[in-house]
């Protein structure tokens, strides 16, 4: 067995230092977040090198807002 | 070109031999030829016999395309892992494309009837070859439609978003695209002149966007660019006429 990596593979919801294409691949229900606040992340090519943190920001958004909204989603799914 | 002694630990990482077990891995370095290549070689040239498929363990290939009125197109840029000249073994058999090796590389191929004979015996290798080709197909597909319907502004974001995805490295908080790339290339790759990318690289670096040097470009603010690239609101930035 190999020792799990210390980030997303493991953890239990997205931290704002995650990449943002691992949020997405991890935590799928997260893409409804994304779409709502009108952000082009799914599918982006940038997504692999930008942090949540990092977008919040592009987007004029407040990180631990959207962190507790993907927090929701990730719930209400199950 | 400079012949290598195999080794199959060569072959991780192209997915066109995915999901394959070690035998078979074996099996296939063992019919391949491996070899170092100058920058500088040209792999194939268009017109010629296809007569190999190719793939790239390490280094960056240009795929370009002349037209009959002498104007180069930059078709795509080959890194570690990709297969080139394949598509054109099982179709036509005519290399559509020059491959020139842009920076040194190590290589491999096999002939046309050794590639036929491995996806007989492994029928996992034709159908990641179906995989890759029907991914390029979407990729072409995509190319198509930017270059009859996008201003070119935004075809350049398209085409530097496309190779920061295939070779992108995080460095500080901007994107550096990892191998020489010039404004002739950019033009080549979007269908433009040389004068229209310097002009559209000179204001984005203007606005802090990109930074780049005669070779090598960095992406200091992604999201400027995907906003460029998708059409996005851009914020502080008043809509255009």
């Amino acid at each position: 067995m190999i020792a799990p990596p210390p980030h997303s593979a493991t953890a239990a919801l997205p931290s704002s230092s995650d990449l943002v294409e691992d949020v997405l691949e991890r935590w799928p229900s997260t893409i409804a977040v994304f779409l709502a606040h009108r952000m082009a992340c799914p599918g982006c090519p940038m997504a692999r090198f930008q942090t949540v943190a990092e977008v919040a920001g592009d987007y004029g958004l407040d990180t631990d807002a959207l962190l507790a909204d993907f927090a929701r989603a990730i719930a209400a799914e199950g | 070109m400079t012949p290598l002694s195999p080794d199959p630990a060569v072959l991780r990482g192209l997915r066109l031999f995915s999901g394959l077990d070690a035998a078979a891995l074996a099996e296939i370095v063992r019919s391949a030829q491996t070899r170092r290549i100058e920058k500088g070689t040209t792999i194939f040239s268009q017109g010629d016999r296809a007569a190999l498929c190719h793939a790239l363990i390490d280094g960056r290939v240009k795929i370009a395309q002349t037209g009959a009125d002498g104007q180069q197109l930059v078709v795509r840029y080959i890194g570690g892992g990709e297969m080139f000249g394949t598509a054109a073994v099982f179709s036509g058999g005519i290399y559509p494309a020059d491959a020139l090796a842009m920076v040194d590389c190590v290589g491999v191929h096999w002939t046309a009837a050794t590639m036929g004979e491995l996806m007989e015996r492994h029928p996992r290798i034709a159908l990641n070859a179906l995989d890759i080709v029907g991914r390029r197909l979407q990729e072409v597909q995509t190319r198509l439609r930017e270059l009859s319907t996008e201003r070119v502004e935004r075809r350049v974001a398209h085409a530097l978003l496309r190779l920061a995805r295939q070779a992108g490295r995080r460095v500080g908080n901007g994107v550096e695209i990892d191998f020489p790339l010039s404004r002739q290339d950019i033009a080549e790759m979007t269908g433009t002149t040389l004068h229209t990318v310097s002009r559209i690289l000179s204001g984005w670096e203007g606005q802090g966007i990109v930074e780049g040097g005669r070779q090598q470009v960095t992406i200091r603010q992604p999201h400027a660019l995907v906003a460029i690239a998708e059409d996005l609101p851009r914020p502080g930035k008043p809509e255009e006429k």
